[in-house]
């Protein structure tokens, strides 16, 4: 037997302080990388926030936030925000109720909790025009309820344009959001309670009332902290296409004048397609609020739920009740779909419109740059994947095993990205990145290693959750002793054993983290990079069916390439049990 | 820098050794930059890098002040800005002055005299009607006062977009307002809103098409553009209303930090040649050159007739700008106190 240098099993005395420097290079890679690509490129920013432009120390850059019409906006922000979060919470939760454990079949599980990843991360002006397609005053729901049933919507007052409508719209990403944060926890609720409650004659009610809704109450709360937060951000990009969303005047206006905006992407029509900082990303800002908060002691495990179905629970509920049940389920599944499906209807009946009728389409199909740019983004996808994994699963790894003190710290820097908008980001990277000593703007393969880095740290937030989460299912530590008895050193052990057991996690962070790089604008657009969504910015000034087309496709294609995912990540569930360890 | 008299040829040689350039918030689709990218390209074989298509005028100067130090792909050689950036680019210190050749062409208000901006082109503001929808076509800003319910709207929010910016100041100057008051522009909009007219929707070309906002008051080009890129489905028609004609001008520089100086110089020699301002006509822009070529004979009749008539267009000065913008900026919520989404 090799004698292993582990110090598990040690009384904590024997750790002495020569220890510590050893133990804590293993976390000095992502500290690193942190630093590098997120804190010193924000710090710049954040630094000239409290600058006039002489370049003199001023806080008027946030007095200014108090003037009327800025404090309007926030409060109907905040209120819009408030209702959805609320709102979503709700019925996000009862849509992943039903799909997990409403007794439906798997393969509806697999396709709404994908279809979530995607709709979660739909956002701007092609989410804002698929309701008006659907419920504007001239959208196919409207005008079908009008002439086929006589019901005027609008008539009654009703309009997509008042906070109702807004809330509607917002539903779209909030719900799915919800549905995916929450999936794990209703996961975690264990079946043998419920059976125990009726045993004890409890009614449906009081199990709910006194066993599940406490088990389950901090998971809500910190989700719907989360879809608060996410509701803000959101907000200015779907809310004010036309102000630039990261533009925040606290960031970048100058103290007391408002600036005459003078160019196509100031909102006055040259901003079709998609919003800056990409279509598919309305990221949760709430992360960072909740987790500084301290409502969520856990992060929520929003990936794992995506492919991850726990082995060995039984998913059949008790003969009582199953029919109602299951009916219920599946009602609220109608209701869900129609929800979802209607505003893409709505979608591709537009882009129909263009004459000849499929015109919008195959124009986007026959041009080759579309493919050669989405072959370029793909690309980047996976090497951000690549890179991804090689620095977070370690760093995760070797904080649970040997640093868990150290867990709020790595948690809180890969949230940051929650809160630093994109631009911000992109000009600190450039600032940071075009002079020695790591001039890689200079070059386009600098350029791209750069757009790497950018991305990796974009998508930190749900890579390292989706990690972190698969390694709480694994019993690492006796892992790893298995290992070092036999002799394994870490390469193998991360290689051969962690890596094979993370499968399920890591491929739901992939998926994510592709949709973010297909989806992503403002870093491409300004690192000067080739990507899908750039060209798109490109070719869908003043055209109108077009760009629908071009939503649903992006829509399709990242959710097909999360089905394969899911389905790949589903092909081999076989984890390796750690049989007779204990 | 002696430019009027920059032997063309040897600028020439010095773009083409540097062998590229790149420039920033240029829409393919605004005032005619993609046949201008292209013909560029295709003139001197120097292949441009455009950026951020879409970017503002704002995010144009930032980007010149992140790449200071960046000879790569991402810092942008020249910029296309709103006439109130040009004074405050050369204050930061972000512009190289330049003279192009036919500097002597572009009206004194219209340049920095020491070269660091130049103005460009205008538009002024104009009604995109899909008359599929509207019967009764609006000649006129009164005529949006009789329009159908739901019908009208801008083109952007007036609290951000200068685009709306400049249709409320606009509406202000057919109301009896004037360059030096916008409040009846405000006001205007309040009536429009009263009556159910207006539309609290940034209106685009799809929401154009689709009908849910079938008046759209945009700039001349950009409501031409999207008749062309309609091409009749559904048929738009854009009327220059008989009042309230406002000039909305840019300006041309060239960054201070430019990683391709003699590229940058080549592009300006390009887009102020009888070539360029065609270019720029051709995507219904007025050029700043104009009436001098209009002297010289030099629009061929084809590119004269698609102009729109923006006849009696008021270039309003950087002060009337500046006041007019916060005017209505700051009136808006609560003159007509409606958030434009």
């Amino acid at each position: 037997m090799v004698t292993t240098p582990d110090a598990r099993g040690a009384p904590s005395a024997r750790r002495g302080h020569r220890r510590v420097p050893w133990t804590f290079l293993g976390v000095v890679p992502f500290f690193v990388f942190a630093t590098m690509f997120l804190v010193i490129p924000t710090s710049y920013l954040v630094v000239g926030s409290f600058r006039d432009q002489a370049g003199n120390f001023t806080v008027q850059n946030y007095l200014d936030l108090s003037r009327p019409l800025t404090a309007n906006a926030y409060t109907t922000s905040i209120e819009i925000s408030l209702v959805t979060a609320i709102l979503g919470g709700i019925l996000g939760f009862l849509l992943a109720y039903a799909v997990i454990a409403g007794g439906l079949p798997m393969p509806i599980r697999t396709g709404i909790m994908t279809f979530s990843g995607v709709a979660s991360n739909f956002a701007g002006v092609p989410l804002a025009l698929a309701f008006i397609f659907t419920i504007g005053r001239t959208g196919f729901v409207t005008v079908i309820l009008k002439t086929v049933l006589g019901v005027d919507v609008y008539g009654a007052g009703f309009t997509i344009y008042s906070k109702l409508g807004l809330e509607i719209v917002y539903l779209y990403f909030q719900l799915p959001l919800m549905v995916l944060i929450i999936a794990p926890a209703i996961d975690g609720l264990k079946k043998e309670w419920r059976e125990a409650s009726e045993n004890a004659g409890a009614s449906t009610f009081q199990y709910w009332r006194f066993i599940a809704l406490p088990v389950l109450m901090p998971s809500l709360m910190g989700s719907m902290i989360l879809l608060f937060g996410n509701g803000l951000r959101a907000d200015r990009r779907v809310h004010q296409p036309g102000h630039h969303p990261d533009r925040r005047p606290a960031l970048r206006r100058r103290p007391g004048q408002p600036e005459p905006r003078l160019r196509a992407g100031d909102g006055d029509g040259g901003d079709h397609g998609r919003d800056h900082p990409g279509l598919l990303l309305a990221r949760p800002a709430g992360g960072a609020l909740a987790a500084m908060t301290g409502s969520i002691n856990r992060p929520p495990q929003m990936l794992e739920a995506l492919t991850h179905h726990p082995p060995g629970r039984p998913r059949r509920p008790g003969p009582r009740g199953l029919q109602r049940k299951t009916l219920a389920s599946w009602l609220f599944l109608l209701l869900g779909i129609a929800y979802f499906a209607l505003p893409l209807v709505g979608t591709l009946i537009f882009s129909l419109r263009a004459k000849p009728m499929l015109s919008a389409w195959t124009d986007m199909i026959n041009d080759p740059q579309v493919w050669s740019t989405l072959g370029y983004s793909f690309a980047i996808g996976v090497v951000t994947i690549t890179v991804s994994i090689v620095l977070l699963v370690p760093t995760a790894f070797w904080v649970r095993l040997r640093l868990p003190r150290l867990r709020p710290v790595v948690e809180f820097v890969t949230l940051l990205p929650f809160v630093v908008p994109p631009i911000v980001l992109v000009f600190g990277l450039i600032t940071t990145f075009s002079q020695p000593p790591l001039p890689l703007t200079g070059t386009n393969f600098g350029s791209d290693v750069l757009l790497v880095c950018a991305y990796v740290i974009l998508s930190l937030p749900y890579m390292y959750r989706a990690v972190d989460a698969g390694l709480r299912t694994i019993d690492i530590q006796t892992l790893t002793e298995a290992c070092q008895s036999l002799g394994a050193g870490w390469a193998t052990i991360l290689w051969r054993v962690i890596l094979p057991n993370l499968r399920v996690s890591i491929l739901s962070g992939a998926f994510l983290t592709l949709a973010i790089v297909v989806g992503e604008f403002t870093i491409a657009n300004f690192l000067a990079r080739p990507m899908f969504a750039t060209y798109l910015q490109q070719i869908s000034g003043n055209l109108a069916y077009q760009p629908a087309a071009v939503a649903l496709m992006s829509f399709g294609i990242t959710w097909g390439a999360m089905g394969v995912i899911a389905l790949v990540g589903r092909g081999n569930q076989g984890r390796i049990e750690i049989g007779g360890a204990h | 820098m002696a430019s009027s008299g920059t032997d063309l040829t040897s600028l020439i040689a010095a773009a083409k050794a540097e062998g590229g350039l790149t420039t920033i918030a240029l829409p393919r689709s605004w005032c005619g930059y993609g046949a201008l990218l292209d013909g560029f390209t295709a003139k001197y074989g120097i292949p441009i890098n455009n950026l951020n298509p879409d970017g503002s005028s704002q995010q144009e100067l930032d980007a010149i002040t992140a790449n200071k130090g960046n000879k790569g792909p991402a810092a942008p050689d020249v910029i296309d800005v709103g006439l109130s950036y040009g004074p405050k680019a050369v204050s930061e210190g972000l512009l190289a002055p330049y003279k192009v050749s036919t500097w002597a062409d572009i009206p004194d208000s219209a340049k920095d005299a020491s070269g660091y901006w130049y103005g460009d082109y205008y538009g002024v503001m104009s009604f995109e009607v899909n008359t599929s929808v509207v019967t009764n076509v609006p000649q006129d800003w009164s005529d949006l006062l009789t329009q159908g319910k739901n019908t009208v709207a801008l083109a952007g929010d007036p609290t951000q977009s200068s685009q709306a910016v400049m249709a409320v100041w606009a509406a202000a100057l057919a109301s009896g307002g004037s360059v030096d008051n916008a409040q009846p522009g405000l006001d205007f909009f309040k009536k429009l809103n009263d009556a159910g007219i207006f539309v609290p929707v940034i209106g685009k070309t799809a929401t154009v098409a689709s009908g849910e906002t079938p008046i759209r008051i945009a700039w001349t080009y950009n409501a031409l553009a999207d008749k062309d890129s309609l091409a009749g489905n559904p048929p738009i028609t854009v009327v220059v209303p008989k009042t309230g004609r406002l000039g909305g001008m840019y300006i041309q520089a060239i960054s201070a930090y430019a990683p391709h100086p003699n590229a940058a110089k080549l592009w300006m020699e390009y887009l102020y040649s009888n070539e360029g301002q065609l270019g720029w006509m051709n995507g219904y822009c007025s050029p700043i050159r104009y009436d001098a070529m209009l002297k010289a004979n030099s629009i061929p009749a084809d590119v004269a007739a698609k102009l729109p008539d923006t006849s009696g267009a008021l270039l309003p000065t950087l002060d009337q700008i500046t006041a007019a913008t916060n005017t209505i900026t700051t009136g808006w919520a609560t003159s007509v106190g409606i958030t434009v989404k």
